[in-house]
């Protein structure tokens, strides 16, 4: 174990303690897709121990500007399954299960709760309010991120700080804003904003540094401008603002 | 954030990061961007002269 991980183990926040504690850590990641694949494949390295691979999609062609979990031999084969075979051989330490279905209303529950920590890596505002709410009600942690063309967005939400709610109260109806085909996007964006996302959710696991909670990273990669914005938790926020403050581990 | 500077580049799309420095710390997720001008003197490139 410690070969594969040397150069983190070595890293003073980590050590055999924090390496441990990744490998008991389990790992929702919704969407194997641009952001998915960054992520996935960055936990699966630094030696996650079970992550939960969800997606109901196939690889097409046009995923494969930015869906770098993939190779052009796996068009219309199961995201879900593509992306655990490509997991087990970058690291076989790693428990991958995939699920190729949608993260809804009804199975969303049960599923989110048997993990320690959900990231975000949907495509769709519907999915990434639903997972928000799951979230907060299970009092698990949430990375969510989102990209368009040069930019994109993150942020953290932990039991008793803003969450996604508080940030967009208004959920726009499907339909009535662009879909990521006709947006379009660079590979590179959703690395970048893939790659913070696995790096805040080590942290997050690893109990480690400042998350970005009660704040909004938006990334505008043109210009290469990086603003951090201060949102405050909205009291009256119809998701969040009735959870409880304390979520078993010590405010970070 | 390499990836997408160079793309900046071949596509000649944007804004680079010339005489700019990103720092950038992940355990806080603090973005910095620090102003560097050029140095007249610059052993490398302060005694280049202008491209015809």
């Amino acid at each position: 174990m410690e070969e594969r991980y040397s150069r983190q183990i070595v890293i003073p926040e980590i050590g055999i303690e924090g390496q441990m504690r990744l490998r008991r850590a389990r790992v929702l990641v919704v969407g194997c897709g641009g952001l998915g694949s960054p992520v996935l494949l960055y936990l699966a390295a630094a030696g996650v121990g079970t992550l939960g691979v969800a997606d109901s999609d196939k690889v097409s062609l046009s995923n494969l500007n930015r869906q770098i979990l993939y190779e052009t031999e796996d068009l219309d084969r199961s995201k879900a399954l593509a992306a655990v075979r490509r997991l087990r051989a970058l690291n076989p330490d790693v428990r991958a299960i995939p699920y190729e279905e949608r993260v809804l209303v009804d199975n969303g529950p049960a599923l989110v709760r048997q993990f320690d920590l959900v990231v975000d890596a949907s495509d769709n505002l519907e999915t990434k309010d639903l997972l928000n709410s799951l979230c907060v009600e299970a009092q698990i942690p949430l990375v969510w991120g989102a990209v368009q063309r040069f930019e994109g967005q993150m942020g953290t939400v932990l039991p008793g700080c803003a969450c996604r709610r508080c940030v967009f109260p208004v959920l726009p109806k499907p339909g009535t804003y662009p879909t990521p085909a006709e947006l379009g996007v660079m590979g590179a964006t959703a690395g970048v904003i893939g790659s913070l996302q696995a790096l805040e959710a080590l942290k997050v696991l690893l109990g480690k540094g400042t998350p970005l909670t009660n704040r909004l990273l938006l990334w505008e990669g043109l210009t290469q401008s990086f603003d951090t914005v201060e949102i405050p938790r909205n009291p009256t926020c119809p998701v969040c603002g009735t959870s409880k403050c304390c979520w078993g581990r010590e405010p970070r | 954030m390499p990836g997408v500077w160079d793309l900046k580049v071949l596509l000649g799309k944007g804004t680079p990061l010339t005489n700019r420095l990103l720092l950038w710390e992940g355990l806080t997720q603090s973005f910095d961007t620090v102003e560097i001008p050029r140095n007249p003197t610059c052993p490398v490139c302060g005694t280049r002269p202008a491209a015809e």
